[in-house]
């Protein structure tokens, strides 16, 4: 029938097209999954040691952040610092943090270091550019419906949906319907 | 062809490193001082109000939060924003934040305090040790903003 050859070229099509942004969306869905354990788009490494504080004066002075940073072994560009605490200081730079223990010297640096393709797979899974990735995305989930759709009608026969396809299609219908009544 | 797919990749770039403007526009003229809307929080209370100051640190696992320096020392007030409308990226800590929201007060009880207390510790990769915790009555009340929108400059 010649609705079925439209059918199987849209589908055919249609996927061609969405190789691309499904890779994208599953592997930052899978990244994205597990937030609770790790973070997705950053590595996050901290390194702690200890600085010779005796010659501070507390509130510290540009100077004493500019030795703290020296007897850390940190170059950079200083972008901002905060003390948490009369006896804290955190020294901010670019994808680093230095907090310092101004009365024991404890020192910690926290270096942050972007996760390579997830964290630009993640930003445009969760929609960080909003603008026109907006619509884009939308677009996108409408492909994916009718590749879903058209995916039911590509074989007929006792292949297509009126045979095994109408069980495998139930099937993928039944276990997102199972997972809502156990745990919501 | 080539042309223009090239061109729709620039755009693309462009804003995708353009990731300052997060959530809703800032919609309020003026930024009010933290410090202010902690001596008088009461008077703030679901209202809107537009702070600004220094990212002094960010929830590391989903980006839910935002911590903001006072005008005041040591003082800082917590922005947070409900998971996934806006995600603060990490990389904003030691950046300045303007952030717009409502200012909104939590009453707890000692049970939630204590599960607050663990859940805070747990996203800054901290240990709690709930039961040696002394509760103050300063812990049951957490003022915070309740973000709608912010830029990150």
């Amino acid at each position: 029938m010649k609705w079925r050859k439209w059918n199987n070229i849209f589908h055919r099509d249609l996927g061609y097209l969405a190789v691309g942004l499904t890779i994208i969306y599953s592997v930052s869905g899978i990244a994205v999954n597990h937030v609770a354990d790790w973070n997705p788009s950053y590595k996050i490494d901290n390194h702690t040691f200890q600085i010779d504080v005796s010659f501070l004066q507390v509130p510290p002075s540009d100077s004493d952040v500019n030795k703290i940073m020296s007897l850390s072994g940190i170059s950079g560009e200083i972008e901002s610092t905060f003390m948490p605490g009369p006896d804290h200081i955190r020294i901010f730079l670019e994808n680093q943090t230095l907090d310092v223990n101004l009365k024991t010297g404890n020192a910690e640096l926290e270096t942050i270091n972007k996760r390579a393709f997830l964290q630009e797979f993640n930003a445009m899974h969760l929609n960080h550019p909003k603008k026109l990735w907006t619509w884009m995305a939308d677009i996108y989930a409408a492909v994916l419906i009718i590749l879903a759709v058209t995916g039911l009608f590509v074989l007929k026969g006792k292949k297509g949906i009126t045979g095994r396809g109408a069980w495998l299609t139930g099937l993928g219908i039944l276990i997102p319907l199972i997972f809502y009544f156990i745990y919501l | 062809m080539v042309k223009r797919l090239l061109l729709f990749i620039l755009l693309l770039s462009y804003m995708l490193a353009n990731e300052i403007e997060l959530g809703k526009k800032l919609e309020l003229d003026s930024t009010t001082k933290v410090s202010v809307i902690l001596d008088n929080p009461e008077k703030y209370l679901d209202k809107p109000v537009q702070v600004s100051g220094t990212v002094v640190d960010v929830c590391s696992h989903r980006g839910c939060w935002i911590e903001v320096a006072s005008d005041r020392p040591y003082e800082t007030i917590v922005v947070k924003v409900d998971d996934g409308v806006i995600v603060f990226p990490i990389t904003a800590k030691g950046k300045n934040v303007v952030a717009e929201g409502k200012f909104e007060k939590l009453s707890l009880n000692d049970e939630q305090v204590l599960r607050f207390k663990k859940h805070e510790a747990e996203e800054k990769g901290e240990e709690f040790d709930e039961k040696n915790y002394k509760l103050t009555e300063e812990d049951k009340t957490i003022y915070r903003l309740r973000g709608l929108g912010a830029v990150i400059q």
